[in-house]
């Protein structure tokens, strides 16, 4: 029957009109909401980035100081301490500094003082494995014994606390995540409300026509999945313009904060969560709605 | 299949629309349910079609208690029971061709499974060319007849008909009950409701008459 080809559209209708559930409006919050997911969502990939980094060393560097020790030459003390640092796992390469060096790093203390007359420690410098975690407290342990007047120093006095800091961010931005997906999910509700509220009549016919809940649910689940993954695409676009924006002008000067590419992903999966939270929480709500309406 | 005792019926805390109701609806009747207009007639269809609970008395459909049914349950009872609504209640966005497609898409059947039945039903109603309309640009008589194919396109044993000639005119309507005359015959068991005493009188069908709330039975040809 050549009449059958255009009966009907290639998808059927939906059953529910467009319209009466405040829907731009969702479609604005939420997309607001995912540009503020992607910014704090940078933000927390920043800082965990941060704290990972300043916890190997943000350098990849640290030093031992070897003074004059009782009864222990400095040229054996030396030698004990290169040959533990080199046993040590988590530490790439060591290199005894000459007296010249020593001295040019001692410079800025010592000014022109005769440096013959002071006893000048002895530095070692060391470069950390990143990959590789170094025990610190078992390293100044073996130290102290092969060398006395041994001191390593890996800078993480100082890394510590920004170590911490990081970290509180990281959390932080993740509660903040949080926060935001539930806010959306909200959003999502009133919206889904309004919607059945202002199709009441569609959702009586289907009811009485025999639907069932879940029938009815997958209706409306399908609108504000795409309506949520709309929305959520347009907030990570947003988001996407700051980042090149911030790369453009910050991105050299703070290489810890600025964006990095391999997050894409991450930034990805924004209008997808955004999309599945729409259709979730439509889904939870329909049913809400028709347990009580029966 | 449908049977009803010393059923009452009010809305929230009103006053009692039906008392002490009692009948029942055999497969493949014909049955007029008259009165005036306020008596109860929509209420009692309500009733039939699960739009609404008793407050007292005991409804069964299909051997089923009504009261005893979870909401699960309500689903598959409903789409044994066509129902065309006083006001149509065609959704105004889908075409007319959707719109007596859908007890078929909620049954869960795939479009390229019904298109020949919807097209048949559409036909049969004399709308076969009207498949595209939306109910805004149909008069009231086609609505009816859309409304009529969406009640029928699933072959409910029940259907049941609120007012269908009420607000068409007259030869419209006596074209609409050679069609309900039509499924009966098929083994339909059709109920309508209306307030016009000579759609009974030219059918010489059973009569349910509502007054006050109460029921009086007077048999028809066929039934007694
Ligand atoms: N949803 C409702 N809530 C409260 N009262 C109602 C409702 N529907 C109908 N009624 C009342 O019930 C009575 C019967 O109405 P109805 O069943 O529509 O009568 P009919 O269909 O015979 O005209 C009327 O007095 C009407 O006001
Ligand atoms: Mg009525």
């Amino acid at each position: 029957m050549e009449l059958t080809e255009d009966i009907s559209p290639a998808r059927p209708t939906p059953l529910f009109p467009r319209g009466g559930g405040g829907e731009s409006a969702l479609f604005g919050v939420m997309a607001i909401m995912s540009f503020l997911a992607c910014l704090t969502l940078g933000l927390a990939l920043g800082a965990a980035r941060l704290a990972h980094a300043w916890e190997r060393g943000l350098s990849g560097q640290a030093t031992v100081q070897i003074v004059d020790a009782p009864n222990v030459a400095m040229e054996a003390q030396l030698a004990g301490a290169i040959a533990v640092l080199e046993a040590t796992p988590g530490i790439a390469t060591v290199r005894p500094m000459s007296a010249e060096e020593s001295a040019a790093l001692l410079k800025p203390w010592l000014g022109d003082a005769d440096l013959a007359a002071v006893p000048v420690p002895m530095l070692i410098a060391v470069t950390l494995d990143p990959a590789v975690t170094l025990d610190a407290e078992t390293l100044r342990a073996r130290l102290k014994e092969a060398a006395p007047g041994a001191t390593f120093d890996d800078h993480s006095r100082w890394n510590a606390g920004l170590t911490a800091a990081s970290a509180t961010i990281a959390w932080g931005a993740y509660g903040v995540l949080a926060l935001i997906a539930l806010a959306a999910a909200a959003s999502v509700v009133f919206a889904a409300r309004a919607a059945l509220q202002a199709h009441r009549d569609v959702v009586d016919v289907l009811h009485l026509t025999g639907a069932k809940a879940g029938f009815i649910a997958r209706e409306v689940q399908a609108r504000f999945f795409a309506l949520g993954g709309g929305a959520g695409l347009a907030g990570v676009a947003g988001a996407a313009i700051v980042a090149v924006a911030v790369a453009l002008w910050a991105g050299t000067e703070m290489p810890g904060l600025a964006v990095d590419w391999r997050d894409a992903l991450w930034f990805a999966a924004v209008p997808v969560v955004a999309a599945l939270i729409a259709m979730a929480t439509a889904r939870f709500t329909v049913s809400r709605f028709l347990a009580r309406a029966a | 299949m449908i049977r009803f005792e010393n059923v009452g019926m009010r809305y929230g805390g009103g006053p009692e629309i039906l008392r002490d109701v009692s009948f029942e609806l055999e497969p493949g009747s014909l049955t007029f349910l008259t009165g005036p207009s306020g008596a109860g007639k929509t209420t009692l269809l309500k009733l039939v079609f699960l739009a609404e609970r008793p407050s007292r008395g005991a409804i069964s459909m299909f051997g089923k208690d009504v009261a005893a049914l979870r909401r699960t349950e309500l689903p598959a009872l409903r789409r044994r029971i066509g129902v065309v609504f006083q006001d149509f209640r065609l959704l105004d966005h889908l075409t007319a061709y959707e719109n007596v497609a859908l007890p078929l898409r909620i049954a869960g059947r795939a479009e390229q499974s019904y298109r020949e039945d919807v097209e048949e039903i559409l036909n049969w109603v004399g709308l076969g060319e009207r498949l595209h309309a939306r109910p805004a640009t149909l008069s009231g008589g086609e609505k009816q007849r859309i409304a009529i194919a969406r009640a029928v396109v699933a072959r409910p044993p029940v259907l049941v008909a609120d007012e269908p000639t009420g607000s068409i005119d007259p030869e419209m309507g006596a074209r609409l009950m050679r069609l309900f005359v039509e499924l009966n015959k098929l083994g339909t068991s059709v109920l309508i409701a209306t307030h016009d005493r000579g759609l009974v009188e030219t059918h010489g069908a059973r009569e349910l008459r509502l007054f006050a709330g109460r029921i009086n039975q007077t048999g028809g040809t066929r039934w007694s």
